[in-house]
């Protein structure tokens, strides 16, 4: 019989324990995401119960408590047969909680519930009434407390201290006081919850002859469902007469046998914290940003970034460079003429160094710490307000529907700072590759174009030197034909016009080149922009939302 | 006391704290409210009919504690059961008011307490009040015993802090038990700010209990009520359900003595009412410091949203002076649009425009010009919803950070910290507007003659193009030159703004849009506040200034009853 109880109390305990962890896991998750108030009582009520967890089920702390002049204290003496709290006309009487322990110390206990005035019995109680049999109260803790209803607000204030680690309450009412607002409004009401360890009692019940006192306790009954509290037990005693104290005492010892009150106490108060959060709980959130949210705000940032002139220009430097490389000689100065785009952009800086690093440059921003700030204007002020308006959007979509907190909770996470914007947009942007390569056969076809320019020269200093030669009127040299042409008109105007075809060629291979070689670093550029888009605010919001999820999630096990 | 007087200002002041403007959630709200409503039920229900009828029976109210025992003590001064009490709390659920019967004309129509409806059996309801008549009373004095101050049962409450509010002597009973109860003293406190004529009776005294009795006078004292006289009854057994007639004789003597004779009745009469109308002046200006505080409230939230979306305009003006529009993406249509050559197709022949437009046509291609268009609609629609959003945000995020504007904003019908949803509709016709009304100025320009023929002979569209460019580019006093530098346009570009914005006539009539824009946006923005004042307008009772009137009526009356 102990054992299979034992093995329900283990089974309760491990099963408050399971709620106490996702009360825990609650409280540290729930932090700003739950209403201050709503947190703060998690909060005290994890702690506490941990903490009445720990010292153990071997002692059973009760809370005599009830009114001013209500008779606690001689409800007490009673109880532990014993002379032990003062009982006096002038009230308010007892102002400060005394404890009666039975049996083993509960130092340890007394101690972290700060009651000072302490008792110690023998675990075994005389009966009151001549014939009754003794009671083992061993376990039993036994508190008086202060009132909580009369002029002196210290002594409210320690009773709603008490009342929140204690294990059994006792509420002493008397027939002058049943039925005050002060009492059911103000404690049994709020701790409806905690019927199961409640026990409501009736004292000075000697000044009622039967009839009244039976009418009164069904009043009281009453008054007890309206508060929630219809299943408690209510008893009528008399401190004086020491009437229903044996059947009091009885109670009170199998409770302190049971060793169960403070787990079932706990429970309640778990119960009730959980009820409380499910009312402040919204629906559980989008697991994460949509992706249309995501895309409309890597878009912004890419305006941001400026990633289409970045592209555009990476490509005009790449057609101005192959001119240059390929060109006809003859017209290749022009180009130096034009302004090298990527200089424009102040991103010149980077065709050195990035030949340098190729490879690594699509890596996140986070190991791009060491690229300096490219010489780039700062986005531009509609650039800046598209990404605050895509931020926005993106905050609207994940939080439809969620209550105001978390609502800021997204927004917090959605908000980076613009200069963090900036700056790790220019990062990403720097970080890039944005170096032309300079394929291999702009040597060979550079090489070409200059041994077409110099068949060209060569022709046509032949021509020069042959019309010279006439010019004097010297013997012609002789000239080599090919076919019907001679061979220096064959060089000047081959090399020419071969030159100017090559160089045709080259441009619109160079044109193609330029177009692919604008498209993957656009592509580069929107995937680094990504990477920042998903550091500096997708992947916060996430984060926010997992909490979120997590924190529906722990509310459902409370529950 | 000027009588009159006195029932005139009480009246005006009945009126003005029964329509106190008290509706915003404000700390400390609550109390001004139950202050306001006491107030005017205290007016009602005993000021005005007592300034009205100086000389009817006083009232004397049985108040106290659940279970202190006020019926019976009621019975036993008058040696027959009026009224019913029981062991069941609370017993006494309505009052029972007890006059000598021929004062029963005094109580049985509405002057007195005209709200509850008077019964001659047992009331049941919670306005109700039942009428007994008995010989044993002194003449001219009425009892009332009152339901409790302290039970679960709300309306018993409500009714013996109306009942208690309306009397001229106040009987109050506890117990040994009770007295040093919280409930209770807050009662007696209010009795000592009102200077209401009171007794105390201390019932169910156990034996040898006097130090109760003593602590009772010590609390008294420390309360500003020493002097107060103390009746003790000891608890006993009751003969007949009364207590035995030597333990309350004490106190029908002393309530006989109080209205003995005309000249001490009347005397009690005018220290209470005296005292109730000096504790309601005081009690009238505390409502008036509500009431101001609502007003500054209101005025405090209504700054918020002004200053807050002046200063956003101020900024989105700044930018777009600075160049922010002819940035990006409309830099770059711009460039397009110059680079192509097709600005100059547009402004120097109809052909142009015509090949363009048909190129666009069979291409399926918008023209440079329109994107160019484009974007720039797009840009001052990003930029004005960026801005007013922002606004939007700090305006709620203030809002939420105060109390009364905290419950303001969670009632709005939309959120706060977004910009109205038809804000995006609005802006593109704001710049649709803005657009047609640059092109209007231009034909009004042109057939008044006063635009120089060179600009004439680019045609409307193409002059309202560049005009529209030249408002986004011109920023104070620097040419389009310098900002298409610094934006980094192209040498073409640069060169046809500069020739085209070179053109006096176009420059004053960029600079003339660029008005028209601000104002147009004011008026955007000033939409958006809109939302904001209308919630504060729908608050109730905010238009006239009641502070200063209340605590106007509120002096006046104090001035009265010090005379």
């Amino acid at each position: 019989m102990s054992t299979r109880s034992d093995r329900a109390s283990a089974r309760a305990i491990d099963d408050l324990d399971r709620r106490l962890q996702a009360l825990e896991e609650l409280v540290a998750v729930g932090e700003g995401r739950l209403p201050t108030d709503t947190h703060s009582r998690a909060a005290a009520t994890a702690r506490n119960a941990r903490a009445r967890l720990g010292h153990g089920g071997a002692h059973t702390v009760v809370a005599i408590a009830g009114s001013t002049g209500s008779g606690k204290s001689s409800l007490f003496n009673a109880i532990a047969a014993a002379d032990l709290s003062s009982v006096g006309i002038r009230r308010p009487t007892t102002s400060a909680a005394s404890a009666a322990v039975f049996g083993s110390e509960a130092d340890a206990l007394l101690d972290w519930l700060a009651v000072p005035r302490r008792h110690r019995l023998d675990g075994m109680r005389a009966a009151t009434t001549p014939g009754g049999a003794e009671l083992d109260l061993s376990g039993l803790v036994l508190l008086d407390l202060p009132d909580h209803d009369s002029t002196v607000a210290a002594h409210r204030a320690e009773v709603d201290r008490l009342v929140q680690v204690v294990d059994v309450f006792v509420w002493v009412v008397d027939p002058q006081k049943y039925a005050d607002a002060a009492l059911h409004d103000d404690y049994l009401a709020h701790f409806a919850g905690h019927s199961d360890v409640s026990m409501v009692v009736l004292n000075h019940a000697d000044v009622l002859d039967d009839n009244d006192r039976r009418r009164a306790l069904d009043d009281l009954r009453q008054l007890l469902v309206a508060d929630g509290m219809g299943d408690v037990r209510v008893m009528a005693t008399s401190a004086s007469t020491g009437h229903g104290v044996d059947q009091l005492v009885t109670e009170l010892a199998a409770q302190a046998s049971a060793r169960r009150a403070f787990v079932s106490r706990l429970a309640a108060d778990v119960d009730w914290v959980a009820s409380d959060v499910a009312t402040t709980i919204g629906a559980a959130p989008a697991a994460e940003v949509s992706r249309v949210a995501r895309r409309r705000l890597e878009l912004a940032f890419a305006d941001a970034a400026g990633v289409a002139p970045v592209a555009e220009a990476v490509g005009k430097a790449h057609r101005v460079r192959g001119s240059a490389a390929t060109g006809w000689p003859p017209a290749r100065w022009t180009v130096r003429l034009r302004p090298d785009p990527l200089r424009r952009l102040g991103l010149d800086r980077r065709s050195g160094a990035g030949r340098r690093r190729a490879g690594s440059a699509r890596k996140s921003a986070g190991d791009a710490a060491a690229v300096a700030r490219t010489s780039r204007a700062a986005p531009d002020a509609v650039a800046m307000a598209k990404v605050d308006n895509a931020l926005r959007a993106l905050v609207d979509d994940t939080s439809a529907g969620l209550p105001t907190a978390w609502r800021d909770g997204i927004t917090a996470a959605a908000t980076p700072s613009r200069a963090d914007v900036t700056d790790a947009l220019d990062r990403a942007v720097g970080a890039a590759d944005l170096a032309t390569e300079r394929p291999r056969w702009w040597r060979a076809a550079g090489s070409l174009q200059w041994l077409l320019a110099a068949a060209m020269v060569v022709g046509l200093a032949w021509l020069v030197a042959m019309g010279v030669v006439a010019w004097f009127g010297l013997p012609d040299l002789p000239v080599p034909h090919i076919g019907a042409l001679p061979l220096p008109t064959v060089l000047a105007l081959g090399g020419a016009l071969a030159g100017l075809l090559c160089a045709a060629a080259s441009r619109w291979i160079n044109a193609a080149g330029a177009r692919r070689r604008s498209a993957a670093i656009k592509r580069q550029l929107t995937r680094a922009v990504g990477v920042v888009a998903e550091e500096l605010v997708v992947g916060k919001v996430d984060a926010e939302l997992v909490a979120l999820r997590q924190l529906v999630d722990l509310a459902r096990r409370l529950a | 006391m000027d009588v009159d007087a006195v029932h005139a200002v009480a009246s005006e002041l009945r009126g003005q704290l029964a329509v106190a403007p008290l509706s915003l959630d404000l700390p400390g709200v609550d109390r001004a409210r139950t202050i306001a409503a006491d107030g005017v039920r205290q007016l009602d229900d005993y000021v005005l009919p007592r300034l009205a009828n100086l000389d009817a029976p006083a009232l004397a109210v049985v108040g106290g504690s659940t279970g202190a025992g006020k019926s019976t003590l009621v019975n036993s001064l008058l040696r027959s059961n009026v009224t019913r009490p029981g062991v069941l709390r609370p017993t006494t659920r309505a009052p029972v008011l007890v006059c000598r019967p021929e004062d029963i004309g005094w109580f049985d129509d509405h002057r007195v307490l005209p709200g509850l409806s008077r019964v001659s059996g047992e009331a049941h309801g919670t306005a109700e009040i039942s009428l007994a008549t008995s010989p044993a009373l002194p003449p001219r004095l009425a009892l009332v015993d009152a339901p409790d101050i302290d039970s679960v049962v709300d309306s018993n409450r409500a009714m013996a802090s109306q009942l208690l509010d309306a009397a001229d002597l106040w009987v109050f009973v506890t117990t040994a038990a009770r007295y040093a109860d919280a409930v209770p003293w807050e009662f007696l406190q209010r009795a000592a700010r009102r200077g209401v004529v009171l007794g105390i009776v201390v019932n169910r005294l156990p034996p040898a209990a006097g130090e109760v009795v003593d602590h009772l006078r010590e609390m008294l004292a420390e309360h500003g009520l020493d002097g107060t006289p103390v009746f003790a009854v000891d608890e006993q057994p009751l003969t007949d359900e009364w207590i035995a007639d030597d333990a309350v004789r004490p106190l029908r003597t002393w309530l006989g003595a109080l209205v003995d004779d005309q000249a001490s009745r009347a005397e009690i009469v005018r220290r209470t009412l005296t005292g109730t109308v000096a504790d309601l002046a005081v009690r009238a200006d505390s409502v008036a410091a509500a009431v101001e505080s609502q007003h500054e409230a209101l005025a405090h939230l209504g700054t918020i949203a002004h200053e807050t979306f002046d200063a956003a305009h101020e900024r989105l003006i700044a930018e777009v002076g600075e160049g922010a529009v002819m940035r990006g993406e409309v830099l770059a249509r711009w460039q397009d649009v110059v680079g192509t050559g097709e600005l100059l197709r547009q402004l120097q022949s109809t052909i142009g425009r015509w090949r363009d437009r048909v190129a666009s046509a069979l291409t399926g291609r918008t023209t440079g010009t329109e994107r160019l268009q484009e974007a720039i609609e797009h840009s001052v629609d990003v930029l004005v919803r960026a801005h007013a959003a922002t606004a939007a945000e700090r305006v709620a995020a203030s809002w939420r950070a105060h109390p009364a504007g905290a419950a303001l904003a969670a009632a709005a019908p939309e959120p706060l910290d977004r910009p109205s949803p038809q804000l995006s509709e609005r802006t593109e016709r704001l710049v649709r507007d803005w657009q047609g009304s640059l092109l209007e100025m231009l034909r009004v320009e042109g057939a008044s003659k006063r635009t120089t023929a060179k600009a004439l002979s680019y045609g409307v569209n193409g002059v309202g193009l560049v005009a529209m460019v030249g408002v986004f580019a011109q920023t104070g006093g620097l040419t389009g030159a310098e900002v298409a530098i610094a934006g980094g346009t192209s040498v073409a570009g640069q060169k046809v703004l500069e020739a085209v914005l070179g053109d006096q006539a176009v420059r004053s009539l960029s600079i003339r849009a660029r008005g028209d824009l601000n104002l147009r946006t004011g008026e955007l923005f000033a939409a958006e506040v809109r939302r904001y004042l209308d919630l504060l307008e729908a608050v109730p009772g905010t238009a006239h200034d009641a502070a200063a009137a209340l605590r106007d009526t509120a002096r006046r009356l104090a001035q009265l009853v010090r005379r």
